[in-house]
């Protein structure tokens, strides 16, 4: 066994260095993507020394577990225990603060690329996820602040991906912990829930395991938040834990003030307000500012690439995508005949409608959910959905390529160009306000 | 690539003139003539060949600093501070402090003027204090330019 294991890594790392041949220009430029954003997500990552924005209240919430005292929460506490853990080990400072941010925007790369993969099964595809990721400022400004909307990225990418994957009960098992923490960050990710029931439902291989991630999602819900009351002395039984969540939930409800930086669902897709997460303004009038903006040119793109997926699932059908969920959750890997022309490109992904449905299903959730929502809300509730857009146009740029090279390079080429003229404003590098009123050209956005 | 590589690096740059050490830029000081006496620093290190008047919040360096190398703070009319050596030797402001003496009228009567005036920008540095009246309390300055004075020319007040 270890022995074919070894010669199935060396056939595939071997296919991967011949590709790598063949496209080493457009693998130069994912590499520097790469590359690019783990500098700007650590680039003083200790800077600045004090709490901005919601980091404030992540980090005192945190403090006061440390010392074993009650906090009130506006969400559930396991980011917070999470923040507090690395303070317990790094020390209350801004490294401690920030770290496990960095760290779940550093993993998101390799979980985009894995869902990529699964959905597209083509490791180029899943490079340029990895790299249009890496090279985003609203996933690096998520990195690099003690928030926690990183971290619902990763679970939610991790759940769906799993169920796409599995046929086994302990997938399900895995993507209820999954679904379970994301929903334990804040409680939008029970829209992650539903999808994962729905993906569960749908899939004949996985229809019976459904309680199974139901069931694990309640309690790692519930194990977070009694694990925290316990910790702070507090009673942690289930009635107790219910209470605690219905006057987290009530407090939500009696939001009446609506706040300058909220957005309405439907503006996200421009966007029209992100947000500046910091701002200081030097003595000699340069500005360093961390901005919630990703790369204009991936957001346009992306939503683009969620319309015309979503226009060819539903030239699919609705019997062959049902025949396809039933059938197997995993897309299979590109026909003999895959040649690089659109009738290809066409039955390729109808050919994987049932995961693209899935892919499109995670990324509307999360929008849905603050359709009726009576609660403001904020740019970065799009953050999840972004991620999933990102992973469709991961896949259409990789189709591109196959069919027109020079020009699939040159638009990620193009992209890498954006995100060096906005990388200033990703992490916090100084500059005039000129400059800055250049990169945030919509006066909305200033 | 290299064309990509090297208009990347451009736009990276594209960030505005941010002033570096060494630039001279133009700075409209905003004083009154009793200024010369009040206005003080305290930091514990020099700055090139430039001190404060004090090496601690009231206590002076033991070897005090030559008249044209003693640093004090100066905030502009749009509120960016400066710490600047010997400002009132400058010619320009020699002659606006015979004009108007402070030991001969009360601090509220001094008519306030603008020293506009070319600085060589030095270093950066937030590790100071800064005293606006003689005898009173002391305050940790903020983020300040040390810079040279070149010339200046005075701009009385409305």
């Amino acid at each position: 066994m270890f022995r074919s294991l070894t010669s199935r890594l060396r056939r595939s790392l071997g296919d991967f260095a011949r590709s790598m041949g063949e496209d080493a220009p457009l693998f130069a430029v994912l590499f520097a993507l790469l590359v690019i954003g783990v500098l700007l997500r650590a680039h003083r990552l200790d800077d600045p020394k004090v709490l901005k924005w919601d980091e404030v209240h992540y980090v005192e919430t945190a403090r006061a577990y440390l010392a074993h005292h009650y906090a009130y929460n506006d969400h559930p506490p396991l980011s917070k225990l999470i923040i507090s853990a690395f303070m317990a080990v790094i020390g209350d400072g801004p490294v401690g603060w920030r770290l496990p941010s960095l760290l779940f925007g550093l993993g998101n790369f390799a979980i985009i690329a894995w869902l990529t993969w699964t959905v597209f099964r083509s490791k180029r595809a899943a490079w340029i996820a990895a790299a249009f990721v890496a090279a985003d400022g609203f996933f690096i400004a998520y990195s690099r602040t003690a928030l926690l909307d990183g971290m619902i990225v990763a679970f939610s990418l991790l759940s769906i991906t799993i169920l796409l994957v599995g046929r086994r009960w302990w997938h399900v098992l895995l993507a209820g912990l999954f679904v379970g923490c994301a929903t334990s960050f804040k409680l939008n990710g029970l829209a992650f829930v539903g999808t994962a029931m729905v993906i569960c439902l749908a899939s004949r291989a996985l229809r019976r395991f459904t309680p199974l991630l139901l069931l694990t999602g309640l309690l790692v819900f519930y194990a977070q938040a009694a694990f925290t009351l316990w910790l702070v002395g507090r009673p942690f039984s289930p009635s107790a834990v219910v209470a605690e969540n219905v006057a987290m939930v009530t407090h939500h409800l009696s939001y009446t003030v609506v706040h300058p930086m909220s957005s309405h669902w439907y503006t996200w897709f421009l966007p029209t307000r992100p947000i500046s997460l910091r701002r200081d303004v030097d003595i000699d009038g340069s500005i360093r500012t961390l901005v919630t903006l990703g790369n204009p040119l991936l957001w346009w793109a992306s939503t683009l690439a969620v319309i015309a997926v979503a226009v060819t699932v539903i030239r699919t059908g609705p019997r062959r995508i049902w025949a396809l969920l039933k059938a197997d959750g995993t897309p299979p890997g590109p026909r003999a005949d895959d040649a690089p022309t659109a009738g290809a490109d066409r039955s390729f992904l109808q050919d994987r409608a049932g995961a693209l449905l899935w892919v499109l299903a995670a990324w509307a959730a999360p929008i849905v959910f603050w359709i009726p929502s009576l609660r403001d809300s904020y740019i970065y509730h799009f953050l999840p959905s972004y991620a999933f857009g990102l992973v469709l146009l991961a896949g259409l740029t990789d189709r591109m390529y196959r069919r027109y090279r020079l020009h699939t390079l040159l638009a990620v080429v193009l992209v890498a160009e954006v995100t060096l003229f906005y990388a200033p404003i990703w992490s916090e590098l100084p500059l005039t306000q000129t400059a800055l009123h250049a990169r945030l050209f919509f006066p909305f956005w200033r | 690539m290299g064309a990509a590589a090297l208009l990347g690096w451009l736009l990276f740059s594209l960030r505005g003139h941010l002033p570096r050490r060494n630039d001279v830029i133009d700075a409209p000081i905003t004083l009154i003539t009793s200024d010369r006496e009040d206005l003080g620093c305290a930091a514990d290190h020099s700055f090139g060949r430039y001190r404060c008047e004090y090496q601690a919040a009231d206590r002076r360096w033991p070897a005090p600093p030559a008249p044209a190398e003693q640093l004090a703070a100066y905030y502009t009319e749009d509120r960016r501070m400066f710490l600047i050596p010997g400002l009132f030797q400058q010619p320009a402001l020699a002659a606006r402090y015979a004009q108007e003496p402070p030991t001969q009228v009360s601090r509220d009567s001094l008519h306030r003027f603008t020293a506009r005036c070319k600085l060589r920008l030095l270093q950066k540095t937030d590790e100071f204090q800064v005293r606006w009246v003689r005898g009173k309390d002391w305050s940790p300055g903020s983020a300040a330019w040390v810079a040279e004075p070149i010339e200046c020319h005075i701009q009385e007040g409305r």
